[in-house]
């Protein structure tokens, strides 16, 4: 199922963050870029009070990939193929802001970026590298300049609620996860949420951010102590459809207070591994300064 | 990328051979490399970048091979410090990559690293890679290199080794703190003429740790996004503090190309 060119399906994701995507470049030159902004509200709030990080992946997912997409016109369409991140601070001040420009655009690929900031400054910085391809459809037809507009979505407005059960404080006390439908996977090893509609992507497949923040979860869930991920390289390498999808991490290695992770990510029903992603896990909140770069 | 096969590339006085990488494509394709003196970073570390060098070998090496007959160019490399090695002869890194996806417009490489005789994990990478319909220029691989085994190949030539430092021998010039410049000689060109990918990675390695002017710090995480080839020069690599954290944000551009941004990278330094 495609539904790229149809802008009022696959948004879902979009409307529960509340981010409202504006082109502000200067589109007829033939520049690409856009800027968000994002009133955190408690739903999207972790258990160190910042903004979770799946939710900031997933609007670094959103914004880039919108950047991406418009860059591909009108050549094709995109899919998030890699998706690189790292997170500067923990706690969020007030609106985030986010910006994505256009690094290149090729005819198979386009890399874009995303840098967050708020009241104190750079919150996180992401690169994502996207593949260009033709939707069944054909190629979406935007309105330039450009915009996405979605108000905030009350936070149990009709969703599930998979691990009210939960015990687990890594998937359970964030409100989005709740929403994501994230549960320690039935092995007891990993992390998995079930494929709904609200989850999908305009493409029709489980939305990038998403997976990143089962990626997110799963980092977390395989370390002991850990307080959050301070960065993530994700591979996207099928799409997810099916469902149950879980990701398992592995710690690999370790240096001070942070763990190196690999996350893999299966579509049970599909029987594939449809991501990977090398994540550094931090077992405590830093408090950091300026005369305290290196951890 | 690099081409990891027979023929007229690398040159006779190469970065490669001085690296005395060797190589073999078989169920998985493994790449060695002496953890040579000269590969030292100030703490006697095998540097960041000389791993990012290999993996970018081998990963070049399988991508192609995974996506014949079209042609590949490297899109982005992540590669992320497990273990520091000590920079010594007598110990041999071993990297072994696999492919994780060989799509229409994508190759995806997994590639760890080891080290030998004495085992344990010293690094993990993943790149990417964008499949390109081949071009005339573009290397011919030879039949035993496609479906086949192939025998450990070498890329050292009589005599080649590295005789100082990394830096020194890629020409890096060091303009200040922060900032690193490359020319392009045929010392660090990949089989395209443009700078070499694991050159670049070396480049954004060090104008990352030079930030600190104490000297303590270590690249341990590395991500570039290849944007453009590098063929003018010089290369210059500028890195900066993006916030208050520990995130370095390094941009490489071709000085002889317009100041075309040839990669951005993203770098985490730690006193490992």
């Amino acid at each position: 199922m495609t539904y790229v060119n149809d802008p009022s399906t696959g948004r879902s994701v979009a409307r529960y963050v509340g981010m409202n995507l504006i082109e502000v470049g200067d589109w007829q030159r033939g520049e690409v870029v856009l800027e968000a902004t994002v009133s955190p509200r408690t739903h999207l709030a972790g258990s160190h009070g910042g903004l979770v990080t799946g939710a900031l992946l997933t609007m670094c997912d959103n914004v880039a990939g919108f950047c991406a997409g418009l860059a591909a016109l009108p050549h094709g369409w995109v899919v998030s193929t890699s998706l690189m991140i790292r997170r500067a601070r923990w706690q969020s001040v007030g609106d985030v802001r986010f910006r994505s420009g256009v690094l290149r655009a090729g005819r198979s690929s386009v890399v874009t970026d995303a840098v967050a900031r708020d009241e104190k400054g750079l919150l996180a910085i992401a690169t994502l590298t996207s593949a260009v391809l033709v939707p069944k459809g054909g190629v979406p037809v935007w309105e330039r300049p450009a915009r996405l507009v979605h108000d905030a979505q009350p936070p149990d407005g009709g969703q599930r609620d998979h691990d009210r059960d939960n015990k687990r404080s890594d998937a359970g006390a964030d409100h989005f996860y709740r929403w994501l439908g994230i549960r320690p996977a039935p092995t007891g090893v990993g992390v998995e949420l079930d494929v709904f509609d609200g989850l999908r992507n305009p493409w029709g497949i489980v939305h990038g951010g998403v997976t990143a923040s089962l990626i997110d979860s799963a980092a977390r869930a395989a370390v002991p102590g850990a307080s959050g991920v301070v960065d993530a390289t994700v591979h996207f390498l099928a799409p997810s459809r099916a469902g149950p999808v879980r990701a398992v991490g592995v710690p690999l290695g370790e240096r001070r207070s942070e763990v190196v992770v690999k996350v893999v990510v299966s579509d049970l029903g599909a029987d594939r591994v449809v991501a990977i992603a090398i994540v550094g896990v931090q077992r405590e909140v830093p408090a950091v300064s300026a005369s305290d770069r290196f951890p | 990328m690099t081409l990891t096969g027979p023929g007229d590339y690398p040159p006779p006085h190469h970065m490669l051979r001085d690296l005395r990488i060797e190589f073999e494509h078989a169920d998985e394709s493994r790449v060695w490399m002496p953890a040579q003196r000269h590969l030292a970073d100030a703490r006697g570390h095998v540097r960041l970048g000389a791993l990012a060098t290999m993996v970018d070998v081998i990963g070049g090496g399988l991508a192609a091979l995974a996506a014949a007959p079209g042609w590949i160019a490297t899109a982005d490399l992540s590669v992320h410090a497990l273990n520091p090695v000590i920079a010594d002869d007598r110990t041999t890194l071993v990297a072994n990559a696999r492919v994780l996806r060989a799509g229409r417009t994508t190759v995806v490489i997994e590639c760890s690293i080891e080290s030998e005789p004495a085992g344990g994990a010293v690094a993990l990478a993943t790149m990417t890679f964008s499949v390109l319909e081949r071009r005339a220029s573009n290397p011919v691989l030879t039949t035993p290199q496609i479906g086949g085994r192939s025998e450990r190949q070498t890329m050292a030539s009589n005599g080649s080794t590295l005789r100082r430092p990394l830096l020194d021998a890629l020409g890096v010039q060091r303009p200040g703190p922060g900032v690193g410049e490359l020319h392009l000689t045929p010392y660090v060109v990949n089989s395209l003429g443009s700078v070499q990918g694991g050159a670049l990675a070396t480049l954004a390695e060090y104008a990352a740790e030079t930030l600190d002017e104490a000297g303590a710090s270590a690249t341990v995480d590395l991500q570039l996004a290849y944007l453009a080839l590098a063929k003018g020069g010089p290369i210059r690599a500028t890195a900066s503090f993006a916030g208050a954290g520990d995130v370095v944000r390094v941009e490489i551009i071709d000085a002889g190309h317009a100041l075309r941004t040839t990669t951005v990278a993203l770098a985490r330094l730690g006193r490992r």
